[in-house]
């Protein structure tokens, strides 16, 4: 427990002083506002003889602006989620800064616990940011408030599914001494597991991405059934992070 | 003998690369004590076993008694290690860092803040408050023996040490080495083998993964001992260099300016013949002075001596 309060406060600690945590804040900050402004304001902006074409395509519903916001974040937010930790055990290794800790009496899977904690803090508070701002900015610039009910629970399935893609992305960390090959493996990962919830049927129902579609129609105010996701995703994501605390205690450095 | 260290048929294979061959390595409890061998030997290999990074094909190793393998953190409880190539936290500060590591020991706050003072003044780095990214490579260096030694350890493990150092941070760093005799078992490794001969009690040579000498300095100076003898005169004198040219404890004689260099074949002998000699033919000596091989001698004859014996 010692060894993971000291490495917690150390990535808490370092997502702060590199930046990592404020620009997080700042990306999704802007991808919660960017819905309701763009669905606002770009009409205004587009030539009178295009506007009736343009209101087809963009209907400023509620439906189409949280829509927008879980396409936003389903695809930048998950982006964003794999760049900012793509590296965070390949750099230590690589640079050999594990050497000096593991030489003490430190226990290498609280290193992981540590890092997939603060990393799921960093992500939650992000997501927060973004949901919060977008009922904040949609409601201050359309008549109606949004549902709070649909966005808290979208909010839910959206960090469950972050945290999945956290697990991952830190597990394939641990795999290579460079974070760009872990960006790549978790990028490719995530990509090919995009395309699941489109088969249909088990894959839509049981695969991690289904929960964003599951998470975009409860946010629309349709009821979805989503707990086999919801299990699938949380059972993956713990699955993942066991893996990663194998391959480092296995690591020789 | 209280044992620092021990490894008991020590191996190491890196797929069909042969890096440690069964090393049997017993380090005194208090002693300073030195691996030595060309690049590729197996010193970094056999620290880092020794601290867990890695973990051995086969063999068993204790710190004080302690199976490493069995029970890691026990025996790293009282290490200090320092790498070839130390690498920290660049956005910490030097103070930052060390508390950070010696949050990772047993002591109290209040001490670790005492700890990290006490060592930033030792290591010269208590002014300086910029991150460790903006550290030269000797700065880096000394950050790093500091945090080897903030847990006060019992056994410091120490991979190349002095390689990043100028003259002035060598010296400094191997005077600090030399303070911890006694109180502190030192395991270093280094190819700089002046500095080996300077702290040193005892070394291992290593070559490709094989020990070939363990013993303290003293008694591999006896061993490979080359019976050179130096004489200092102050006249030349052509009945001394006939005699000693015929002489049959002689083996081999060199004029070096005023000096005279042999090579004898019974050192005993040498000391009693040589005062003879010169006090029969009258001639005054200057200086007689036995001359001990450096380690660099000793260090290439007992690889020389490996080559031959090689089928």
């Amino acid at each position: 427990m010692k060894s993971l309060r000291v490495f917690l406060k150390k990535e808490m600690k370092e997502a702060i002083r590199s930046w990592r945590l404020p620009v997080m804040l700042i990306v999704f900050l802007f991808l919660g506002i960017s819905s309701p402004l763009l669905f606002k304001f770009l009409p205004a902006l587009v030539p009178p003889e295009l506007k009736a074409t343009f209101e087809q395509l963009m209907k400023p519903t509620y439906e189409e602006i949280v829509s927008s916001l879980a396409k936003n974040l389903s695809q930048i937010g998950i982006l964003v989620i794999i760049l900012f930790n793509m590296g965070s055990v390949s750099e230590e290794r690589g640079k050999g800064q594990l050497e000096l800790l593991f030489a003490r009496p430190t226990s290498r899977s609280s290193l992981i616990w540590a890092k997939f904690l603060s990393s799921s803090l960093s992500v939650l508070l992000s997501l927060a940011v973004a949901f919060v701002s977008f009922g904040l900015y949609y409601g201050a610039l359309f008549p109606q408030a949004p549902p709070v009910q649909g966005l808290v629970l979208g909010f839910l399935l959206f960090s469950l599914f972050a945290l999945f893609v956290v697990s991952f992305t830190i597990f394939s960390s641990t795999l290579f001494s460079s974070g760009l090959w872990a960006g790549l493996l978790s990028g490719s990962f995530f990509l090919t597991l995009s395309f699941l919830p489109s088969l249909g049927g088990g894959f839509s129902r049981y695969s991690p991405p289904g929960l964003l579609e599951a998470a975009n129609l409860i946010m629309r105010g349709q009821v979805v059934n989503s707990w086999d996701g919801v299990l699938v995703t949380a059972t993956g994501t713990l699955i993942f992070i066991l893996l990663a605390n194998v391959v480092i205690e296995r690591a020789e450095l | 003998m209280n044992l620092a260290i021990e490894t008991v048929e020590l191996t190491k294979r890196y797929g069909t690369r042969l890096a440690l061959d069964r090393l049997n390595l017993r380090v005194e409890e208090g002693s300073i004590f030195g691996l030595l061998g060309p690049n590729g030997a197996g010193k970094t290999t056999t620290i880092k076993l020794l601290t867990g990074l890695r973990r051995p094909t086969s063999g068993k190793m204790f710190l004080f008694g302690d199976d490493v393998l069995a029970r890691p953190n026990q025996a790293r409880k009282d290490l200090g290690y320092l790498s070839e190539h130390p690498s920290f936290y660049g956005w910490m500060t030097a103070r930052e860092y060390l508390l950070f590591v010696g949050s990772f020991s047993s002591m109290s706050r209040k001490e670790l803040r005492m700890r990290t003072e006490y060592l930033l003044g030792l290591v010269t780095l208590h002014r300086v408050r910029e991150p460790i990214r903006n550290f030269s490579r000797g700065m880096r260096q000394r950050l790093g023996i500091a945090q080897a030694l903030v847990n006060n350890p019992k056994l410091l493990l120490l991979d190349e040490p002095a390689s990043a150092l100028d003259p002035l941070g060598r010296k400094e760093l191997l005077e600090t080495i030399g303070s911890l005799r006694g109180g502190v078992t030192v395991f270093l490794s280094t190819h700089i083998l002046a500095d080996a001969e300077r702290v040193c009690d005892t070394v291992c040579i290593l070559n490709q993964g094989r020990m070939l000498a363990q013993e303290t300095i003293s008694s591999l100076r006896k061993r490979y001992a080359r019976r050179n003898v130096e004489l200092e005169t102050t006249s030349e004198n052509e009945e001394l260099l006939l005699r000693l040219r015929r002489a049959d404890w002689v083996e081999d004689l060199k004029r070096d300016g005023g000096n005279l260099n042999l090579t004898v074949k019974d050192i005993g002998r040498a000391e009693i013949e040589i005062p003879r000699l010169f006090s029969e033919l009258g001639l005054p000596l200057k200086k007689i002075e036995v001359k001990e091989p450096t380690l660099e001698e000793i260090f290439l004859e007992v690889l020389d001596r490996e080559e031959n014996e090689k089928p």
